[in-house]
């Protein structure tokens, strides 16, 4: 799915960017690590997007979520290549600010953590936790109507790191219609998760046996055919009640 | 009689099969349900056969008329009916009637299938049991049309004919049949969780796909008859068209390793030919099929990969983090 937005930050006075830029602002003048944690809405697309196209400014997400006519599109990294750019010992010291759409960062290879608080549980990003615990970076949450930036710095507990991501989760939620990935946050739920492996792990099956043309060649892939099939097996037994 | 009355009500019918327009007000009439994406695809089966949309509007109208006419007939009337519209070429049927081994008569929802597996049910069930099996009304709605029929019909075990609906105790029931030499009536292109169906190629698209079929031929050494229904020109008669015979892959080909999956194999490729002789019978009157709606929005055919490609795949399809799920102990957080 593309997102089709505007480009109307200029114009547009939401609280939400504005809080964003005095975020990019303070965090110039800090000089220090950090890393924004905000929900996808237009006028934080677009907020994000100018800061993007400034030095030293980086904002990750999902390009799923992107449309390529978009001004974000070209400059939007996915947490893999953020994380390689950061490990990269000469761009390290380049990558000092920047704002992850945590809330697309849904499918299995951007949200491999599963999290349990109360009677809730679902998949998180693993991102926000690498950058605070292994990167030295500070993480600024917009997580509350009152638009104040939370900021926790080093050093910090995956726990406590994942406990604000869920409180974040919560603020996208009550931020209305005007929070562009509501629908994709699905994706995170226990029981998505095994019907899409199973989806997709049948799909495996079949562009296996479809290529294979004879018996002959079957009996090589065998193998392949069988873990494929253990793993189909082992996500029903997971899922039964 | 009735046959005459439906007959003259299509006639009135007929400019429609030439037109190239959408009909909303006839698409309402026949509670069409068409989306855009649906219409587009019905659109796609209709130029695939060499037809306008008004081709599909016909066959609408034909089918509904055709419902009507059996739910006001009694019995005897319906079959008589039936046998009259019937113009099928029963000559290639003869060997399967004569044999003595199990077989599935694997019918798609094509066309005017319940008059054809009415039709058969009519000329095998005095030589051998049949046992027609289906999706119960409660799993499959629109199933109820001729599962009331059925019921009417073969009500009494005199008749030789057995309704199963699709549950534990009807597979066994199908199981048993085909083991006793019987025939068993199914309709192999449905499905209720697409997690636990297979993908084909089908008519240029993916199609998903249970393998049930296949499985209980390969479990019974039962053969299987592809077989499709289709409407006349006239919009009233009908004719059963029948595919090649396909014997399920044997068992015996089974190695010591890898036993469930050169089952699974064996019961794809069954299921793979079976489905390819279905769209040869299929493809002059793709509109006639239930699912034409939503054929055409599935993704392609899944692709078949050269062997140095699935070799190099070996390690990483099972890697894939999309298929590896586990939600056993969660990070719990206060």
């Amino acid at each position: 799915m593309h997102l089709t937005i505007k480009r109307t930050w200029c114009k547009s006075k939401m609280p939400l960017s504005t809080s964003l830029a005095t975020i990019a602002d303070l965090s110039v003048a800090k000089e220090s690590k950090l890393l924004c944690v905000v929900p996808s809405t237009i006028d934080v697309l677009n907020t994000a997007a100018d800061l993007a196209h400034r030095a030293g400014w980086h904002v990750i997400g999902s390009r799923e979520f992107i449309a390529p006519s978009h001004a974000l599109a070209s400059k939007l990294l996915t947490p893999a290549e953020f994380l390689n750019l950061c490990r990269m010992s000469n761009a390290a010291r380049q990558v000092h600010r920047s704002v992850v759409l945590s809330d697309q960062l849904v499918s299995p290879v951007h949200a491999p953590l599963f999290v349990a608080q109360g009677d809730r549980s679902v998949f998180c990003s693993s991102l926000e936790v690498i950058a605070a615990t292994q990167l030295g970076f500070s993480l600024s949450f917009l997580n509350d109507l009152s638009f104040e930036p939370f900021t926790i710095s080093p050093p910090m507990q995956p726990r406590e790191i994942l406990g604000r991501i869920l409180q974040y989760y919560q603020y996208c939620d009550s931020l209305g219609d005007t929070w562009l990935l509501r629908d994709q946050q699905v994706q995170r739920t226990e029981e998505y998760r095994f019907d899409a492996a199973r989806r997709r792990l049948r799909l495996y099956q079949s562009v296996v046996m479809l290529s294979a043309s004879d018996d002959r060649e079957m009996q090589l892939q065998l193998p392949l055919l069988e873990q494929l099939t253990k793993l189909h097996r082992g996500l029903l037994r997971n899922d039964s009640p | 009689m009735m046959a005459m009355v439906l007959r003259l009500l299509l006639l009135a019918m007929y400019p429609l099969r030439s037109s190239t327009r959408r009909w909303k007000l006839m698409e309402r009439f026949l509670h069409l349900n068409l989306s855009p994406d649906k219409a587009r695809s019905v659109e796609l089966a209709c130029t695939a056969s060499g037809k306008p949309l008004g081709a599909y509007y016909f066959w609408k109208v034909s089918q509904a008329l055709q419902f009507m006419a059996l739910r006001h007939l009694n019995e005897q009337s319906a079959l008589q009916l039936i046998s009259n519209l019937d113009v099928t070429d029963y000559d290639k049927f003869g060997a399967v009637t004569n044999s003595n081994r199990g077989c599935l008569l694997a019918i798609p929802h094509h066309g005017p299938f319940c008059f054809s597996i009415v039709a058969l049910v009519e000329r095998l069930r005095h030589k051998r049991p049949v046992l027609v099996f289906y999706n119960s009304p409660e799993e499959h709605a629109s199933n109820g049309i001729f599962d009331d029929l059925y019921l009417r019909l073969y009500r009494d075990s005199s008749t030789g004919v057995t309704i199963a609906h699709n549950s534990r105790a009807g597979i066994a029931m199908a199981s048993k049949h085909l083991k006793a030499g019987s025939f068993v009536v199914i309709m192999p292109d449905v499905y209720a969780r697409q997690e636990d169906t297979y993908q084909l190629p089908f008519l240029g698209r993916s199609r998903n796909v249970m393998l049930g079929t296949a499985s209980l031929a390969r479990h019974c050494s039962a053969s299987i008859l592809p077989l499709s229904a289709d409407l006349c020109g006239d919009g009233v008669r009908f004719r059963t068209r029948f595919g090649a015979l396909i014997e399920p892959a044997s068992s015996i080909a089974r190695t010591r390793v890898g036993g469930q999956a050169w089952d699974l194999w064996s019961d794809y490729r069954t299921t793979l030919t079976m489905f390819r002789s279905l769209g040869e019978l299929m493809r002059e009157q793709l509109f006639q099929w239930q699912y034409c709606d939503s054929h055409y929005l599935s993704d392609l055919a899944p692709p078949s990969l050269r062997f140095e490609e699935l070799t190099q795949l070996l390690d990483l399809l099972p890697k894939d983090p999309r298929v590896q799920v586990s939600s056993h102990s969660p990070i719990v957080v206060e």
